[in-house]
């Protein structure tokens, strides 16, 4: 008995604890992001409306589990049908598969009277910003959205965009600002975390 | 022997408290601002709901629930899901004049409304949502 003790109590034995204790740390801070901890948040600030505020704060999991149940116009099974791929007159589907197919870089700049737009695809990510100088409006809005997720959407077949597999897709992803819309009256923020309260 | 009958009753109460307890409440209250305005406030253990319709003919059932019937798989896997979770504030809408706001509190889904009109405060078990639509779909096994 004696000896079991004195061994568990041996350098060696002590080490080969804290060597089992780090890789347990290790592994689970090396586990990928998983939709069942991942908050897609929304955040509407009005300040010209007497401080309106909205706060949504939405589990990944529970969305990737109730889109399939939808069934509602253009939503079925979690897909949303694109009528003849187009939304505003721009065939999305093409879009969004041309830029898939590219490398990085800037793929279009618009640089008008009333604002620019530039759409950019870089380190894995489909960036768009769009700065509106319009009747004195000073708008932004920055979109950023991770490839795999434009992946997953186009992975429905023609007309459909498959929004569960995008979800699928973001639970993957880290901490991530998704889209940013400021002006002089209001500011609306869409991101994604692991917390589950919105900031 | 009257002892005997006192004790089984005193157990059965025991046991049906310790259900209620167990399967929480619904509760809702309404407070009207207006001057002699209308109060409610409600508990309803919630054990009770999904027992209470099967007491209901299923026709009246259906026809009281058709305009919900399409969104109950999402109500009832939305509710199981939720269930799961830790706490969380879900939505928050503040606007001059009212407060909207939805959370999950432990086994519970809390609504506050508050408005220059009234205050409002439901809060009703997930697992009783869930059992809830689970009944209604079982009226119309399409769904």
């Amino acid at each position: 008995m004696k000896s079991n003790n004195s061994k568990l109590g041996s350098p060696k034995c002590v080490l080969a604890l804290a060597a089992l204790a780090i890789s347990s740390v290790a592994t689970l801070v090396a586990q990928p992001a998983r939709a069942e901890d991942r908050w897609l948040h929304v955040r509407v600030d009005n300040q010209a409306a007497k401080g309106e505020m909205v706060r949504i704060n939405v589990p990944l999991e529970v969305a990737e589990k109730v889109l399939p149940t939808i069934h509602n116009e253009r939503l079925h099974n979690g897909k949303v049908t694109v009528n003849e791929g187009h939304v505003n007159g721009v065939d999305l589907r093409a879009l969004l598969e041309a830029v898939r197919g590219t490398r990085d870089g800037e793929f279009v700049t618009v640089q008008g009277n009333h604002g620019d737009i530039r759409v950019v695809k870089q380190a894995g990510y489909l960036l768009v910003h769009v700065r509106e100088n319009k009747n004195d409006s000073k708008k932004r809005v920055e979109i950023r959205l991770p490839m795999t997720v434009v992946d997953a959407l186009l992975s429905a077949g023609n007309n459909e965009l498959d929004l569960v597999a995008a979800i699928r897709a973001l639970g993957a992803q880290g901490d991530t600002e998704l889209v940013t819309v400021k002006d002089e009256k209001s500011t609306v923020r869409i991101w994604l975390d692991s917390k589950n309260a919105a900031e | 022997m009257l002892g005997k009958i006192m004790f089984g009753l005193l157990g059965t109460a025991a046991l049906a408290g310790t259900y209620m307890v167990h399967e929480g409440a619904v509760r809702v209250s309404v407070d009207k601002r207006e001057p002699g305005g209308r109060h409610l406030h409600l508990i309803v253990p919630a054990a009770l709901l999904p027992a209470g319709m099967y007491l209901v003919p299923d026709q009246q059932l259906r026809a009281a629930t058709a305009g919900m019937r399409p969104w109950l798989p999402a109500v009832r896997i939305a509710s199981e899901q939720l269930a799961r979770l830790p706490d969380a504030e879900l939505v928050e809408v503040r606007q001059p004049g009212q407060h909207v706001h939805i959370a999950k509190r432990g086994a519970l889904l809390v609504v506050d409304v508050e408005s220059l009109r009234e205050t409002v405060h439901i809060s009703f078990p997930l697992k009783t949502t869930s059992q809830v639509a689970r009944r209604l779909q079982e009226l119309d096994p399409e769904i």
